[in-house]
């Protein structure tokens, strides 16, 4: 009888244990994903001034729509390396916005025939294309490394084990801003 | 004649008429040899009774009907499929035709002439080694009626024994009179003949041996094991934009009576206009024991779970770099890949995918197939249709270039743009 309850004590501690470690590899990947987010983010960040000293060149009448950009860039700028879950809806929200503003800045520069067949300005924009990929590749590994995390932690005995792996509250996952859930108003856009 | 992005427009298929046909042909054919095989079974199943009545005559005549019914509807069947499986050959409209016979006319001029010393050397050779080998294929009957073990055929069976032996050591004199002249040839032939056809299709050249760094992708685990690879064609140069190289390669595992092969196919690399970096591998799903296999092996790369199910039933993906591995497998390019290997058109096999930086390397088995074949030397060098044969291949190849550089949206792009620069501007 007693070698029964050491062979299931054992063979619980040993599955526990390895589920714990299992559940901290996770975090620390979602800790990786993210912090490669934020390379990609920073990336984006350096690129903006470059784009919007250009566009000044060309754009003087679009000052408003410059210097919200340059806010947004700002306030994005803030959140970096931020890695507190509470804190990553206000970061990704932060960077939803900034990503709208500069698809505002290009759709305006469609508008100036100078500015989009200037050859610095169509570097940049590549730059920026080049940049908006990896953003989504950074994120897509988020997302997979945040859903591997929650399988570990939702599945039993993973809620037993998430406050002592650190991970009492899941991180979210990266989702579309609402704007960018928004149909599209094709009447607007050719009128 | 240069062609400006779409290399495969001007090879068309014959009509589907002749394609009808065939098939009808080929059911008529499996119809009657199905008849043929049900009536000779049933025939000796009959005669077979009749002359040893009784269940051994019954069990006999099942036996030997169901062979030779067997071998009269398999017959039949081979000779269907043949027909349905053999694809029209390929052609172009005859003023193309005219004009690289013209753009050929002065290389396929000096390769006749070639030829035709080649085949006054063969006739050289041949004049001694048929008969020399005539004369062994003698002696060997001869060894064989020495040998005393008596004949049963009668006259004509030792009469056929010795004029199969005869012919077959005529023809293996032959063999080896024309075997090193006629590679010899056929080389020079296409060494002198790729390069101007390649350049038919933009800026593109052939060189040979291709200059393939098979090191690093043995280092990817691209390939099974083997000993030696060959790789005599390769186009190079610019298509639709962009850097493109298509070789062809085959490797062989063991030497002798062992030796197999052990990858034959294409390859083919695009240099993408992107800053990608590191390594990633799209290869065949295989199942969990490869996977463990392949990540021992490559103990440096993650195994990347993507998001599409279909593609990870198809694909198993390793890399160095997670993000790299997804920037470049983006939803688009992943859906491109699971469709391309469903696509009959020029690819058969699976594709495996290599990008080592922003180098894409599609990896396309083709077994089975003499990529580049350089027409016989008792052929005409200024066969036309050995011309136009080759021609078209090196179409079917393009296309599949033009498959990888369409896998990834900034190839399109670039190729976009280069197809509106090759384009007239009207006032």
């Amino acid at each position: 009888m007693n070698i029964i309850v050491w062979a299931a004590a054992i063979v619980s501690t040993v599955v526990l244990y390895s589920w714990y470690a299992t559940i901290v590899k996770r975090r620390n990947r979602v800790a990786e994903a993210l912090a490669g987010i934020d390379v990609q983010l920073t990336q984006r960040h350096d690129l903006i001034p470059n784009l919007l000293a250009i566009a000044r060149k060309f754009m003087e009448h679009e000052r408003a729509l410059l210097d919200e950009v340059a806010a947004l860039r700002s306030k994005a700028t803030s959140f970096a390396n931020t890695t507190d879950p509470a804190a990553m809806a206000g970061k990704f929200a932060a960077e939803g916005q900034l990503t709208a503003g500069l698809g505002r800045l290009f759709a305006v520069a469609e508008n100036y025939p100078s500015l989009k067949s200037d050859g610095p300005m169509i570097e940049a924009q590549r730059g920026y294309q080049e940049v908006e990929t990896n953003i989504a590749a950074a994120r897509r590994f988020y997302n997979a490394a945040v859903g591997s995390l929650n399988n570990a932690i939702q599945i039993f005995p993973g809620p037993l084990l998430a406050s002592l792996a650190g991970v009492a509250k899941p991180p979210p996952f990266f989702e579309a801003t609402a704007a960018a859930r928004e149909a599209v108003d094709a009447g607007q856009l050719l009128s | 004649m240069t062609t400006e992005g779409g290399t495969t427009s001007e090879v068309t298929m014959e009509g589907g008429t002749t394609l009808e046909g065939q098939r009808r042909l080929a059911q008529l054919i499996l119809a009657a040899c199905g008849i043929a095989a049900l009536a000779i079974f049933v025939t000796v199943l009959i005669a077979s009774m009749h002359k040893t009545p009784g269940i051994g005559g019954l069990l006999s005549g099942i036996f030997v009907g169901l062979f030779a019914a067997l071998f009269v509807g398999g017959s039949g069947a081979w000779i269907a499929m043949s027909l349905v499986a053999v694809k029209p050959a390929p052609k172009v409209d005859d003023q193309t035709a005219d004009e690289l016979m013209s753009e050929l006319r002065t290389v396929l001029a000096e390769l006749e002439s070639a030829r035709l010393e080649v085949v006054r050397q063969v006739n050289t050779r041949a004049m001694t080694r048929v008969p020399v080998g005539a004369a062994l294929g003698f002696g060997l009957w001869c060894l064989e009626q020495m040998g005393g073990r008596p004949g049963r055929d009668g006259i004509g069976g030792v009469v056929w024994n010795a004029v199969c032996l005869v012919v077959v050591g005529a023809m293996a004199g032959y063999y080896s009179a024309v075997r090193d002249s006629g590679a010899v040839y056929a080389r020079l032939y296409l060494d002198r003949v790729l390069p101007l056809l390649a350049g038919q299709f933009g800026d593109l050249s052939f060189r040979s041996p291709a200059q393939l760094d098979l090191r690093a992708l043995n280092s990817e685990r691209l390939f099974d094991d083997y000993d030696s690879a060959v790789s005599n064609n390769e186009f190079f140069g610019t298509h639709r934009g962009l850097p493109v190289s298509i070789a062809t390669l085959l490797l062989t595992l063991g030497s002798g009576k062992q030796r197999r092969v052990s990858f034959e196919g294409l390859l083919v690399e695009v240099t993408l206009p992107r800053s990608l970096k590191g390594s990633t591998e799209v290869i065949a799903s295989t199942g969990a024991f490869e996977q463990l296999r392949h990540w021992l092996k490559t103990s440096n790369r993650q195994h990347v779970a993507l998001e599409d199910p279909r593609f990870a039933q198809v694909y198993d993906v390793w890399s160095t770099d997670q993000i790299a591995a997804r920037a470049l497998l983006t939803p688009a390019l992943m859906e491109r890949l699971i469709a391309l290997r469903g696509s009959a058109a020029n690819i058969d096999g699976r594709p495996l995918v290599v990008a080592r930086d922003n180098r894409l390397t599609l990896v396309i088995p083709r077994s089975g197939r003499d990529h580049f074949r350089a027409p016989g030397v008792r052929e005409a060098a200024a066969s036309r249709a050995s011309v136009i044969a080759l021609h078209v291949h090196i179409a079917g190849v393009l296309a599949v270039a033009d498959a990888v550089i369409d896998l990834d949206s900034a190839a399109r792009a670039v190729a976009a743009v280069d197809v509106l620069a090759g384009m007239p501007l009207h006032a």
